[in-house]
């Protein structure tokens, strides 16, 4: 096994790899900047060039570009509310609420620190468990995945804040959406009214873009703001970030954890991973009540665990041959391409577990490339909040209907957005929580598919399989834990 | 007094297409129906539930506060908000992007936008809209290949 992985770590530093691996993190900072464009588009873009080289030298490319991805996607999130990708949509929540506090520096200095941390945990996650994984993915089933998209949702009483009422309407509003399209098991379409755009259900992309972004500036002019933010950004602003990310080292190290398990599992992407690391954070926060009023623990969580799922979702791939993700499907058929099965043998010594090893070292190097690269670029972006907004927002929000259009290149994206936009713009006001409505939007489509096939498959003996309890468990803690909070709160209040 | 009759025609719209959905969902295949029912039924009675408190605050401030004036009160400071005439402009930028395709319905926004409603000089306008087109080219159409939608009569 050392030698697997000292053949590995020669194999990924030595010439052409390594010019590889950094062309592929600069590509894929890159595609992170660009609102709408996500890891599928970078690997997909990436694919035909690799086919034609060294196993080695194309992996170097598609990771290396994958891994930074969501790194670079953070800073239009903190900045402007744009999320860069899907998987940095919760870290908008406090990183947007920071700017304009006027510590924009600080939020995206915490953002990086947490990204490369994040992204170097989950490389030493999947170098330590590839070799025995095997056990642990082929004991979830599906109704340990159903379980786990309920866990997913359970994650709504923790994010939401105010009006119980309120936030439960936001829920149904998400969970009403998400069935919007085909219906996942039986192929039939559910509210289309005739519209094909809708057969394939509201894009999640244009949907954050509108809700978030649009709405955010809509409220920025209502409220008569002259500038996104009226304090000069300085470096040691982003040094300051850095700082919060150590201090609050524990917490990245949970995040982490999160991005590598829920990473593991197949079908559950980054969208539903920052928002469940998010949650954790502001369960487990000494000032629960500032999330959302931007407290630095809400984006280091979120970005901790979005990197750090790259390292769990190959492991799924690696071991079995299952994608993890989307774009861990196109790598698998990268492998195919050059003739490698992934399997066992990936994972044995004596064949291609070096490979597994190359692929650690490509995500680490790729995170800390991607962090050098991004601290200039963020901290010549921290000027950008210094522009009036009568000149910035007309630019933001032709970069808002690009960033709609080009997930899918369709029309009706750039309408989703303008009419979530409304409703954002609507919720934000009137005081209805826009996560909550998200979570519903991205875990309602997934808990109908695995309800139906574990009803089908189990019948509801489901219930009683060892995993599935200690799920349904972890999800009853999460679902009491803020109730009874506010009761120790409230004893307390009244004690004193 | 705005913020409620708004909250009441919010809570009404998302009822009636909770309604909407509760109804279209009974002629769906039994498997197909579950969370449709799950979500719309709650949704319905939660928006229901909501508008009742809203009527009642409504209600109770009609008696204890100044008389509501619909045009004044309500009409007139939606139809003046600032993000009031950002919609509309989005609107707008949705048209031209349908009429004349989104390459060029993008710097003619980004132009509109800043010169005729936030007053931004000509020239620092023009500069920011042909700055968009050209980030629009060179990143989209140049360096990844995704083509504009092309607009009616782009």
């Amino acid at each position: 096994m050392f030698e697997a992985m000292v053949s590995g770590l020669v194999q990924v530093i030595s010439a052409p790899t390594i010019y590889y691996l950094i062309l592929g993190a600069v590509i894929g900072g890159l595609i992170g900047f660009i609102p709408g464009l996500s890891g599928i588009f970078a690997v997909a873009i990436l694919l035909p060039f690799v086919t034609s080289m060294d196993v080695l030298a194309g992996l170097a490319l598609l990771l290396g570009a994958h891994s930074v991805i969501n790194t670079t996607g953070g800073i239009t999130g903190i900045l402007f509310s744009v999320p860069g990708t899907p998987g940095t949509a919760a870290t908008i929540l406090d990183g947007f609420p920071l700017t304009q506090k006027g510590e924009a520096g600080r939020a995206l200095g915490a953002n990086l620190m947490a990204s490369l941390l994040g992204g170097v945990i989950g490389a030493i996650f999947l170098s330590l468990l590839a070799p025995s994984i095997r056990p642990i993915v082929l004991s979830f089933q599906t109704p340990e995945f159903f379980m786990m998209t309920l866990f997913g949702l359970s994650v709504i009483a923790i994010v939401s804040s105010g009006s119980v009422l309120k936030a439960a309407v936001a829920a149904a509003l998400g969970l009403a959406l998400s069935t919007v399209g085909m219906d996942p098991v039986l192929g039939q379409f559910r509210f289309t009214f005739g519209i094909p755009y809708l057969s394939s259900g509201v894009g999640l992309v244009s949907v954050a873009i509108g809700i978030f972004a649009i709405a955010e500036m809509m409220d920025l002019l209502s409220q008569k703001f002259v500038k996104l933010s009226g304090t000069k950004q300085k470096m040691s602003f982003m040094l300051e970030g850095i700082k919060d990310t150590f201090r609050h080292w524990w917490l990245v190290v949970r995040g982490a954890f999160i991005g590598c398990f829920f990473g593991a599992l197949p079908g559950i992407g980054s969208d539903t991973i920052n928002f469940v690391a998010y949650a954790h954070a502001k369960q487990t926060s000494k000032s629960p009540e500032t999330f959302g009023y931007g407290n630095i623990e809400g984006v280091i969580a979120p970005e901790s665990a979005n990197n750090a799922k790259e390292g769990g979702s190959l492991l799924p791939t690696l071991a079995f041959g299952i994608p993890g993700s989307a774009p861990m499907a196109l790598i698998l058929g990268a492998f195919v391409i050059w003739g490698i099965a992934p399997g066992p043998s990936m994972l044995d010594p004596a064949r291609d577990l070096h490979i597994v090893y190359a692929m650690v070292y490509t995500i680490v190097i790729a995170n800390v490339i991607g962090t050098l690269m991004c601290f200039p670029l963020s901290f010549l972006a921290t000027r950008l909040t210094n522009i009036r907004l009568t000149a910035l927002i007309p630019a933001l929000l032709a970069v808002c209907f690009i960033g709609a259009y080009v997930y899918h290149e369709m029309y009706g994206d750039i309408v989703i957005a303008l009419v979530f936009g409304l409703l954002g713009f609507a919720m934000k006001k009137l005081g209805y929580s826009r996560v909550v409505m998200i979570i519903g939007i991205v875990l309602g489509g997934l808990a109908e598919q695995y309800y139906i096939l574990t009803t089908r498959l189990y019948g509801y003996d489901f219930l009683f399989r060892p995993i599935v309890l200690i799920i349904m468990a972890v999800a009853a803690v999460f679902l009491l834990t803020p109730f009874v909070q506010s009761k120790i709160r409230s004893r307390r209040r009244n004690g004193s | 007094m705005t913020k409620h009759i708004f909250e009441a025609f919010f809570l009404l719209l998302l009822a009636a297409l909770f309604a909407v959905m509760l109804l279209d969902a009974d002629s769906y295949h039994r498997s197909s129906r579950l969370l449709p029912y799950l979500a719309s039924i709650p949704g319905f009675v939660f928006c229901a539930i909501l508008i009742g408190k809203v009527a009642l605050t409504i209600a109770k401030e009609r008696k204890t506060g100044p008389a509501f004036r619909f045009v004044d009160d309500f009409v007139k400071p939606v139809v003046t908000n600032a993000a009031f005439h950002l919609l509309l402009g989005l609107v707008a930028f949705a048209l031209l992007i349908y009429l004349v395709g989104l390459m060029y319905a993008l710097p003619l926004f980004i132009f509109l936008m800043m010169y005729m409603l936030y007053k931004e000089s000509l020239i620092v306008s023009a500069i920011v809209a042909l700055g968009g087109l050209a980030v629009y080219y060179f990143v989209f159409i140049y360096a990844l290949g995704i083509y504009p939608y092309s607009g009616l009569f782009g």
